[in-house]
């Protein structure tokens, strides 16, 4: 993967990584004022600090939003607690996380050490996706050195707690970001979602009391404790305080991680960071926030990266994937490689998502030949009507969700399709750049195995 | 919990208002309480908390932003719930998931086995659309394929409710069988296609909704309408399962579990499932006795006359003790009955027991538990070198589920059984030192003292010196002991080689006489506390002697094979070829008919009409469905036998059970008509008394230099109708477990073709190595020609 451009120019107004290149040496973290948020913590009793990040009002970065200082209250009492930190980062066009892992691993680590503070859990347990091997053995390193400093392994100064902090690779599993997939996985049971309750709050890692934040979110722990709850609300907007890292991917001049305060527009982040679309090509639609979420539309440029913005444009802010697509795509093959994830990535555990999924590919791969029928477009939507909110986890929704608004915003398209008996768009067309191939081999189950 | 303190909700289910304990699912509350039915696949509360997967039970509930799968959503105060019965969402809900379900099941309803008794053909003809929507190819797979020599798959039928992977997880616990890829091409697998490897796995056929997985034994065999399914109970061992035995064209083709909740849960092992008596061909038919060419045909009458003749004649001729009855725990009691009256009219010695401990066991009455307090013990004991599995097959599954449910589960013996691996301690000794281990506990228990424990009476010597006798870790002993008096419900569950003084010891030092917990002994024989009750007391062994030394000139064998059987082989055999007049009744040519100048059929599981009592005590009805190979039930010609001696045995088995609940204590109260099909525990605690005079337990028997010393319980896989069924062959494979250091010393490795050499003789099998077994030990899984404690040697082939 190619290293994201804002390695090479410091964004000042960034929180997360206002730097150039990346701070991998404790030394070099520690110099720029890096481990003395901790000390500052380190002088807070858990409840001042959770009052702290309830006055930041940080909402979880993982993709539902939910208010990480409430999250952080919800957990049971219990002599061992965990803290897992979700690097499963795996949705289509999310690479947040890495940039975060590669470039500042000290400051997860500090948020780790706060956080394990906080909830003087026993120890803390990195699930990283297992793709990510270089970033995995860089937080190794990172831990090895604040082992060496003695943040870790040892009794923090003027405690006698130990903080421990492991890190665990995944095995592929898309469903292992969802976290009680995850924290199956990490207890060495199949990566399925379970059903809540019981929460991991109150039984989650090892089936004791576990707090699961993204990493984005332990991340930002340090700064808020640097600069006050209270100061990181005031960035942002109201609903949704602070800066946030996206992930811009797609026809854009300048794809990238860019971080943006909350309270930046979506044409902010394409236009200005982005550089825009390329020369001669036109903004055909952008997937505001991951692969799962509905697309948005050019006319839908100006709004706010925020949360709430997101939901009142009719979509979600998701992980922070923006992914810009071009007037030359074919939205039905778009569709169709979009559910073909999903598909490959269900679990298998529910029956919505399993079946549907499998038939939605099915279905959407007749379309894109110019096989399918106009009935067929209206079943489409039937089954995305009977997959969403039927799963035990979101998963099908989040192959439903996009599959609807492919169809319904661009049902044209769809219709040409079947009039035509092909796809009317150049072979060319341009969805490698879109996804990488994933599922270039024929659907797996069709044969006997 | 006491019934004050169950704390309540109300809610309302599709307008009716009900009032249910709180945490009942919201599926069970409103199917039970509300009487509406929500369909359900994956949903089954005996395979642990719910899962939430099929999606099948999905319910609108006022509040929630989507519906809520009605399974893992427990009842809340005030809650409105709306079915698919009022909700169009819910409705919907339920369309859809049965569409997705269907949409690549193959609809070979009419050439499926499950057809007629199947869940998805049940909910489909209630709730499912009437058309598919699926134009598309479906998913095909090979089929179909065996994932043991009794089980085959169908995975294209499959709608991957996990009901049998989670059994195999979380009730067997064998880990055998699991979900394999993702998604839709998700199936159902052994791991690397091995067969399924655990004595549980055919609850996975009745487990499964549709006709995924299938017993091979009954694949294309019947259709549910012209099948008759009789209810009965399982006499493989002396748990008692009740089963349905399927029966067409006078053939019994399936068996089924027909759940006793109280005896056991719906579960079955695969002895009970798949073991048969057959073909029936080889089946002893007529009566035989032995003539010029050996054993020839014989008329009934001719038969019987003769042989209570002879009978008459020895016990005239030499007195009180000529004539022994030997049976073997495998008998109704009504039979029994008969056979003990003719025995006591003959003066006859009697033994009913392999093992000799066993026949004391009605002095631990006062302890004995039911079944069910394993599910509420807050400590499991294990004492004894054999597995309970292998005694009581699902026995084992309710020590497992009192394990998951947070019982304190010890396992004290030689090691290398499967229940060591999870439980809270393991206790290792020498093989054959439970008595020993007992009183070690019992004195332990005393010195820790509690507000259940009694100190007076504890058995001679100090736990130290017991300790080592067993050769067990003192401090272990110590700290299970303390687990033990601190216990509220302790059940202490006893297999072989303990003496009846020290689990009677243990038993009053922890005070289990008053109720809660108390003392499980798993018998041999289906119904030896029966035979027991019914006069045939006294073990195998304890005959033995009489036998070699000629005080005995008559003997009877009945369900019994000392031969086969028991660890004294040789002894009997060279005993029997000494005694002059020797009978056998027996299903098929056994160990001892060899000896035998008459030979006599015997009535096998569904051949019998009549009760038997299980371990606890419980007496249950078991259900002819076929006639006997002989056409003359044992109990009719055993009654015309007594007819001919002047003894007076009833022929029919519910006048002779009346008989017995008139005369014999342990049937006072039952009568035939009122025992039901799902028997109640009639059983009234004598009252316990202070034991006395405890005897020192003996030092475990040393191997000889150089040599291994021989655990060799009798496995469940075994007894005749294993030994005939095809399909458990790879059940009975034989293996030999030997210590980690031992096959490192010897240069054996796991799967290894080993022999077993010892003094009767050799057998080879299959190298299995534990770290957990003793060194200085081999377990093996076959039993007969040598016995526990028996010096053998072990080599790679």
């Amino acid at each position: 993967m190619p290293e994201s451009p804002t390695f090479a120019q410091p964004d000042q107004n960034a929180l997360l990584l206002p730097f150039a290149g990346s701070r991998r040496e404790i030394a070099e973290y520690e110099a720029n004022g890096g481990y003395s948020a901790l000390q500052t913590a380190l002088g807070m009793t858990s409840e001042q600090l959770v009052d702290e990040m309830i006055a930041s009002n940080l909402r979880g970065r993982g993709g539902a939003g939910f208010p990480a200082g409430r999250k952080a209250s919800f957990l049971a009492a219990g002599l061992d607690r965990y803290l897992v930190i979700n690097g499963d980062e795996s949705e289509p066009g999310t690479f947040k996380d890495r940039e975060i892992m590669l470039r500042n691993p000290h400051m997860l680590i500090e948020g780790i050490i706060i956080y394990l503070w906080m909830i003087r859990g026993a120890g803390a347990y990195i699930y990283i996706r297992g793709e990510y091997a270089k970033e995995a053995s860089i937080l190794e390193g990172a831990i090895a050195q604040a082992r060496a400093k003695g943040y870790i392994g040892s009794p923090l100064p003027g405690t006698d707690y130990v903080a421990n902090v492991y890190v665990h690779r995944g095995a592929g599993a898309y469903i292992c970001g969802e976290e009680t997939a995850l924290l199956a996985s990490l207890n060495g049971e199949r990566g399925q979602p379970t059903a809540k309750p019981p929460f991991p709050a109150v039984s989650g890692a090892f089936k004791k009391p576990t707090l699961l934040n993204n990493v984005e979110t332990v991340a930002t722990v340090p700064v808020i404790i640097g600069m006050g709850g209270a100061a990181y609300a005031g960035v942002g907007t109201e609903q949704s305080t602070g800066t946030k890292m996206f992930s811009l991917s797609g026809h854009v001049r300048n794809p990238g991680n860019y971080e943006m305060p909350l309270s930046a527009t979506y044409r902010d982040l394409i236009e200005g960071k982005g550089g825009g679309m390329p020369e001669g090509r036109t903004l055909k639609a952008f997937v505001p926030g991951g692969s799962s979420m509905p697309i948005l539309m050019p006319n839908q440029l100006d709004t706010g990266l925020a949360f709430e913005a997101v939901v009142a444009a009719g979509s979600m802010a998701g992980s922070g994937a923006v992914i810009v697509v071009d007037d030359r795509t074919c939205m039905v093959r778009f569709a169709l490689r979009t559910a073909e994830f999903y598909m490959h990535e269900s679990c298998g555990k529910c029956t919505p998502c399993r079946e549907g999924t499998r038939w939605l590919t099915e279905l959407l791969r007749k379309q894109e030949a110019g096989l399918g029928t106009l009935a067929e477009i209206d079943l489409l939507l039937e089954i995305c009507n009977r997959v969403e909110g039927n799963c035990l986890c979101v998963l099908g929704d989040a192959c439903a969700m996009p599959v609807r608004s492919h169809i319904n915003n661009f049902r044209a398209e769809f219709e040409e399709h079947c009039r035509l008996g092909r796809c009317p768009c150049p072979d060319d067309a341009p969805m490698t750049e879109l996804y990488p191939p994933l599922l270039k081999a024929p659907l797996p189950m069709v044969h006997a195995g | 919990m006491s019934a004050t303190q169950i704390d309540t909700v109300t809610l309302t289910v599709d307008g009716r208002e009900i009032t249910v304990p709180k945490g009942t699912p919201l599926v069970v509350a409103a199917a039970e309480h509300a009487g509406i039915e929500i369909p359900i696949f994956c949903y089954e509360p005996r395979l642990g908390p719910p899962i939430g997967a099929c999606r099948m039970c999905l319910v609108e509930i006022e509040g929630a932003p989507k519906l809520q799968a009605a399974c893992t959503l427990s009842c809340g105060d005030g809650m409105v719930v709306r079915t698919a019965g009022t909700s169009e969402q819910a409705k919907e809900a339920q369309d859809a998931v049965l569409e997705f379900m269907l949409l690549n099941h193959p609809l070979d309803c009419p050439v499926c086995d499950k057809g007629g008794e199947c869940p998805l053909q049940d909910l489909t003809f209630k709730y499912g659309p009437g058309n598919s929507r699926m134009t598309l190819p479906k998913r095909t797979y090979e089929k179909p394929l065996p994932i043991s020599p009794s089980i085959v798959l169908d995975r294209e039928r499959c709608i991957l409710c996990y009901r049998c992977t989670r059994f195999s997880s979380d009730v067997a616990e064998d880990g055998e069988l699991v979900a394999r890829e993702r998604g839709a091409a998700s199936v159902i697998a052994t791991f690397d296609e091995r067969p399924y490897d655990g004595v549980f796995s055919g609850n996975v056929t009745e487990l499964c909704p549709v006709g995924a997985l299938l017993p091979t034994a009954y694949r294309f065999k019947a259709r549910p309408w012209e099948i008759v399914n009789v209810p009965t109970v399982c006499t493989g061992c002396a748990t008692g399962c009740n089963t349905w035995s399927t029966l067409r064209e006078n053939r019994v083709e399936r068996i089924l579990s027909r759940n006793h909740a109280a005896v056991d849960e719906g579960w079955l092992c695969d002895k009970g499932r798949f073991a048969r008596y057959e073909p029936r061909d080889e089946r002893i038919a007529t009566p035989l006795v032995r003539g010029v060419a050996g054993l020839e045909p014989a008329e009934w009458d001719d038969a019987l006359r003769t042989m209570g003749q002879r009978l008459r004649h020895q016990s005239a001729a030499f007195g009180e003790g000529a004539v022994a009855v030997v049976t073997g725990g495998n008998l109704t009691n009504e039979e029994a009955a008969g056979w003990s009256a003719i025995a006591a009219d003959l003066k006859a010695r009697v033994a009913s027991a392999p093992i000799a401990a066993a026949a004391e066991w009605e002095r631990i009455d006062a302890c004995l538990a039911p079944l069910a307090a394993i599910d509420t013990a807050d400590a499991v004991v294990v004492i004894g070198d054999q597995e309970p599995g292998d005694r009581a097959g699902t026995v084992e599954l309710r020590i497992r589920k009192a394990r998951r449910d947070g019982a304190h589960l010890a396992i004290t013996g030689p090691g290398g059984s499967g229940l060591e691996a999870d439980a809270a301690t393991f206790i290792r000794t020498h093989p054959a030192a439970g008595s020993a281990m007992l009183a070690a506990l019992a004195i332990a228990v005393a010195e820790a003292g509690g507000e259940h424990v009694r100190s007076d009476a504890k058995p001679a010597g100090s736990v130290e010196e017991l300790a080592a006798l067993a050769g067990a870790d003192v401090a272990q002993v110590r700290e299970l002991a303390g687990t033990l008096a601190r216990a509220e419900r302790p059940v202490l569950i006893v297999t072989d080689h303990v003496a009846v003084a020290e689990i009677e010891a243990l038993a009053w030092v922890l005070g289990l006489d008053r109720g809660a917990g108390g003392v499980l002994p798993l018998p041999v024989g289906a119904n030896e506390r029966g035979e027991r009750a019914v006069g045939l007391a006294g073990g195998w062994d304890e005959l033995l002697p009489a036998l070699e030394a000629g005080e005995i000139s008559a003997i009877v064998f009945v369900g019994a094979d000392p031969v086969l059987d028991s660890a004294d082989s040789e002894r009997w055999q060279m005993a029997l070829a000494q005694t002059e007049f020797v009978v056998v009744v027996a299903p098929f040519t056994n160990g001892v008919t060899a000896q035998a100048q008459l030979v006599l059929p015997l009535d096998v599981d569904h051949e019998r009409e009549g009760t038997i009592m299980n371990l606890e005590g419980r007496v249950q009805r078991v259900r002819p469905s076929l006639a006997p190979v002989s056409g003359v039930p044992l109990i009719a010609w055993t009654s015309r036998l007594a007819g001919f001696l002047d003894v007076q045995v009833q022929g029919n088995p519910g006048k002779a059970f009346d008989q017995l609940a008139a005369t014999r204590p342990a049937f006072a109260g039952l009568s035939w008509k009122g025992l039901g099909e799902r028997a109640d525990l009639h059983r009234e605690r004598p009252a316990a008394a202070a034991p006395v005079g405890v005897p020192a337990p003996t030092a475990p028997i040393a191997a000889e230099p150089g040599a291994l010393r021989l655990i060799a319980p009798r496995p469940l896989m075994s007894g005749a109708a294993v030994a005939r069924t095809e399909s458990l062959a790879h059940q009975r494979a034989p293996w030999v477990m030997i210590a980690h250091a031992d096959a490192q010393a010897g240069g054996i490795t796991r799967g290894d073709e080993v022999v077993v050499r010892h003094a009767a003789g050799e057998h080879i099998g299959t190298a299995r190595i534990s770290r957990r077994l003793l060194p200085g030990t081999v377990r093996i899984n076959w039993s007969g020609a040598a016995g526990t404690g028996a010096s053998a040697t072990v080599e790679a082939q």
